[in-house]
């Protein structure tokens, strides 16, 4: 670190390791791989919409299929208070705020245990499995 | 340390051999060629006990499974970088550093002549420089079934592969030749020929009724850029016999291509 003539920052910046919607959200592209045998992964995109919020972008995404991706949801979020966020499920034409991170985690199950999204996920790996 | 395995399968291996040979040898990163099933067959056979293996498609018929984050590996943004004879990754390992894996089958002298495989070695060559000045670095592997010997000029020529035999020699890190400079790779299989090798006299056995047959080959090889050599441990290198339940040899000590295939696997270890 180059030498200051004075630092009035905290030295433990940076060491809580708060669950972040992001986190959530990686956390359970890391499960669905895990769920298929990797078959299908997940796969999360976060862009800022501008400086106050971010999107994150959830994909399933099929190696196998000549590496397709699927957008499965959608979530915004504020960038610095974290939530309330917004969830969108295009295929379920779902949009639904959330509150919390207790609100927000019964929407992602509500959205991954949906009949539509176990159909596409079924349907995914049938394909990869014969897919040369 | 990462484990590597590469294998030709001689679209005759099984899935069930590849996972045995992978959980044998705890390999993180196996890139197989010929593979004659549907891909997803061999991640299942890989991941029928721990969900672990990631699989990422190529334009052509190489088949790369790794165990890292799924996000480590990924195609290199370039449009050479993945065409039918190799493919080219970008491997970031968690906590560790990056590095270029190329994985290659190229071209055999049944489907093209010797100049043809100078041209594509040339080609190959040009390709891994131009992605290593994409990159910023020269943290480079290669990996695969050439198809040629490690003594063969694609292989050894400076505007080829000039892959040599010594560390002592690729750590002086380039050549002039004729105003321009060449990067060395180093190719541990030299050592992997005849009865002196630690294992089978070579990777692929052939032998022709022709005045010029060597018997014993070694098609399948890995080269290392200078800069990674201090990340290989000479020991690793090794051409594989058995999965750890069944042996890939036949009687006389050559790959089984009856069995499994006319290849035997290679693997290698880089502590990254």
């Amino acid at each position: 670190m180059p030498s200051l003539a004075v630092d009035l920052w905290p030295n433990d910046l940076g060491s809580t390791a708060e669950i972040t919607p992001l986190v959530i959200l990686r956390d359970q592209a890391t499960a669905l791989g895990h769920k298929t045998q990797q078959i299908v992964e997940g796969e999360v995109r976060t862009r800022p919409l501008n400086p106050e919020m971010l999107e994150h972008e959830f994909f399933l995404r099929v190696p196998a299929l000549g590496d397709s991706r699927f957008l499965l949801l959608i979530v915004q979020q504020p960038t610095i208070e974290l939530y309330p966020v917004t969830v969108q499920a295009p295929r379920q034409q779902l949009e639904q705020q959330c509150g919390d991170q207790g609100q927000f985690q019964d929407t992602l199950r509500q959205v991954f245990w949906s009949g539509e999204t176990r159909s596409v996920v079924e349907r995914l790996i049938s394909q990869a499995k014969v897919a040369a | 340390m990462l484990r590597f395995i590469f294998w030709n399968l001689h679209r005759h291996a099984s899935p069930e051999t590849l996972a045995r040979l992978a959980q044998r040898h705890e390999a993180d990163i196996v890139i197989v060629a010929e593979a004659a099933r549907p891909p997803v067959e061999y991640q299942l056979a890989l991941n029928r006990e721990a969900s672990a293996y990631h699989y990422r498609s190529t334009t052509g018929g190489l088949r790369l499974f790794f165990r890292l984050p799924s996000a480590a590996i990924e195609v290199l943004d370039l449009p050479d970088a993945d065409l039918p004879h190799w493919c080219m990754w970008r491997v970031r390992v968690p906590g560790g550093s990056e590095f270029l894996l190329v994985g290659v089958h190229l071209l055999s002298k049944r489907w093209t002549t010797e100049l043809g495989q100078q041209q594509e070695a040339r080609l190959l060559a040009e390709s891994i420089r131009n992605a290593e000045s994409l990159l910023g670095h020269r943290r480079t592997v290669v990996v695969g079934d050439f198809n040629m010997n490690p003594f063969e000029t694609s292989m050894v020529a400076a505007a080829g592969l000039h892959a040599v035999s010594t560390r002592e020699v690729a750590l002086r890190a380039e050549r002039v030749v004729q105003a321009r400079s060449y990067p060395f790779f180093y190719n541990p299989m030299w050592s992997c020929f005849g009865d002196s090798s630690p294992g089978p006299p070579g990777t692929y056995h052939y032998a022709s009724g022709d005045h010029l047959t060597y018997f014993w080959n070694v098609f399948d090889q890995v080269l290392i850029r200078p800069e990674l050599i201090a990340c290989l441990p000479a020991e690793s290198v090794q051409v594989l016999t058995d999965d750890g339940v069944a042996s890939l040899a036949s009687p006389l000590g050559r790959p089984d291509a009856a069995a499994c295939s006319d290849h035997f696997p290679i693997a290698f270890s880089l502590d990254v």
